[in-house]
């Protein structure tokens, strides 16, 4: 899938960004500061509907600009048998989102209609980072290619909120255990959903992982990326995951209502990288880890690709100089042909060797294209 | 700020644009037209809102809008005592009167139970709904329980049907599936699911 062409108005310093994009590699340069970011954030916030750099949107949007009504962003997406028309509206208080003319009612009816493979620097910390930095990835990755994932994911989210809120009111409950029952049941259905989808998805990420990893290292290390999850269960079954979820949940209850918060299920889950059988979180050289990172977002895109029946869009944020020359090449040499990539970097001679379908450089928010 | 508009309307417009949906834009709109045509308008507006800020209250038995003890549906002597509809909000009443399918009564709870916002099962009308299947005269065979299939809604179903398990009476929740006359291409994911685990035979 392609965006074809883009109309930005009022996003952070874009006043106005008019741009036809080309298929393959769309190289975006310039000075730091000037936008290029801010036009990646722009273009995702079609994926998700939501920015990748902050929870607040009151930071994207110039309120105080003179002339300001609302931030808008409109991209024309080719994909396979036909073209899309998506028009995301907002400002300080509301938000407006439609694909084809059609409104969408939830935010969550976008996620899945432009896919995508985003790559910035923060990345890189994948391997060493948070456990809920490694869950964001695997969240995005899967509502993308499975809107089931997202209810799911979704329903769940409001369960464990309601579950937690009860928790902390604990001592003016005289029912506890009744009335948090409800809740058990939804996290367990959901749950199970969640673990079900997030086993397979990494089953198949960590041999294409494994695949990547040797292409790029050129050694004969082998990774594998492996799921932790909080529940474990030994059945792969939806029904047996389900009942082991409910469980834990009542047997956790005691320990959870002292701490009012919900201490097992799959919001606490991970997955670790195992090079030659050892974590490479401990074991790893800052190299291999930034490896094993690369290997896994070019393993999403694969999985992306073969879920969706087309190749998605890819997003590599200033990356290109966060990488020595080596692994730069490599990663631009694994990059499929067909698919469109935007890059945004401060230096032009990095490309050099690998021919860029279009130049653009972004100065004080302003998108020209020079070749 | 000052206003140029006269204190009587500018007070008319804010007391408009404390109403759900209705900005200050609509309200001012609103206002206008109100004063455009009066008196008669105005006071036909007034009256009605006042009588009907005093006199609707809810149903003694199902919570319902009534303006006497009871509401139209449970003075209706033609329906079905045995049989009660608990749903979450009046609007849902209506819903289902306009389908015209059902002649049992209603129970309305007035909220469903969201512990994040403060909705505990006491702050809406669950025990009366117990004490009303405990008491009634005939009997309450069935409770269908239709709260929206939302994380909420269904977590309210399940709280009740674990209250009601001492009755005697049939517990039912209202099914959930396919919409019918859209196509099964349009229905999402969870809702096909709960629609195949949920198929019946054909008859």
């Amino acid at each position: 899938m392609e965006i074809e062409k883009v109309s930005i108005r009022d996003f952070r310093n874009l006043r106005l960004v008019e741009q036809d994009f080309a298929s393959g590699l769309n190289v975006i340069f310039g000075r730091n500061a000037q936008g290029k970011t801010n036009l990646l954030e722009a273009l995702h916030m079609l994926v998700t509907g939501r920015s990748f750099r902050t929870r607040n949107e009151r930071e994207i949007v110039p309120w105080n600009a003179s002339g300001y009504t609302a931030t808008v962003v409109r991209a024309t997406v080719r994909r396979q048998g036909g073209t899309d028309l998506f028009h995301l509206a907002f400002n300080k208080t509301q938000k407006f989102v439609s694909v084809n003319g059609e409104a969408l009612t939830r935010l969550g009816d976008l996620v899945g209609r432009l896919n995508a493979v985003l790559f910035t620097p923060a990345d890189l910390q994948l391997v060493q980072g948070a456990p809920q930095q490694r869950r964001r990835f695997l969240d995005i990755c899967l509502a993308q290619t499975s809107r089931l994932y997202l209810q799911a994911l979704q329903r769940f989210d409001t369960a464990l909120r309601q579950r937690n809120a009860l928790l902390k009111m604990q001592h003016q409950r005289k029912n506890l255990a009744g009335e948090v029952a409800p809740y058990h049941e939804e996290l367990a259905a959901s749950g199970a959903i969640i673990m079900k989808q997030r086993s397979s998805a990494l089953g198949e990420l960590s041999e294409l992982s494994r695949l990547y990893y040797t292409q790029i290292a050129g050694n004969n290390e082998t990774l594998l990326v492996q799921y932790a999850p909080s529940v474990t269960c030994e059945s792969l079954e939806e029904d047996a995951i389900r009942e082991r979820i409910k469980n834990i949940l009542e047997r956790t209850l005691q320990e959870d209502r002292m701490r009012g918060v919900t201490s097992t299920g799959p919001h606490r889950d991970d997955f670790v990288f195992l090079l030659n059988e050892k974590d490479a979180r401990d074991f790893a050289s800052q190299g291999q880890q930034r490896t094993c990172v690369l290997a896994l977002k070019l393993a999403e895109l694969t999985f992306l690709a073969k879920h969706r029946g087309e190749p998605p869009i890819l997003f590599l944020d200033d990356l290109l100089s966060e990488l020595d020359a080596g692994r730069r090449t490599h990663l631009l040499n694994c990059l499929p042909e067909n698919v469109q990539t935007f890059v945004t970097m401060t230096d032009r001679e990095v490309i050099s060797g690998r021919n860029a379908a279009a130049i653009f450089e972004m100065k004080n928010g302003d998108l020209k294209r020079i070749d | 700020m000052n206003s140029i508009l006269p204190q009587t309307l500018e007070r008319l417009i804010e007391e408009l644009s404390r109403l759900p949906t209705i900005g200050r834009k609509t309200a001012q709109r609103l206002a206008f037209h109100i004063i455009r045509h009066s008196p008669p308008m105005a006071e036909n507006l007034a009256s009605a809102m006042t009588e009907a800020g005093a006199r609707i209250r809810p149903c003694q038995q199902c919570f319902f809008l009534a303006e006497d003890e009871l509401c139209s549906i449970c003075k209706d002597q033609r329906r079905r005592p045995d049989i009660v509809c608990v749903v979450e909000d009046p609007f849902d009443v209506v819903a289902f009167e306009k389908a015209g399918a059902y002649d049992g009564l209603y129970h309305v709870l007035q909220g469903r139970i969201s512990p994040l916002h403060g909705v505990m099962p006491e702050d809406l009308t669950i025990s009366s709904l117990l004490e009303r299947v405990a008491k009634a005269q005939p009997s309450i065979e069935e409770v269908i329980l239709a709260t929206s299939p939302t994380v909420d809604g269904d977590a309210t179903a399940l709280y009740l049907a674990e209250q009601l398990r001492g009755f005697r009476c049939r517990v039912t929740r209202i099914g959930v599936g396919v919409a019918i006359g859209s196509s099964l291409e349009l229905a999402d994911e969870l809702t096909l699911r709960h629609a195949l685990e949920r198929r019946q035979d054909v008859e």
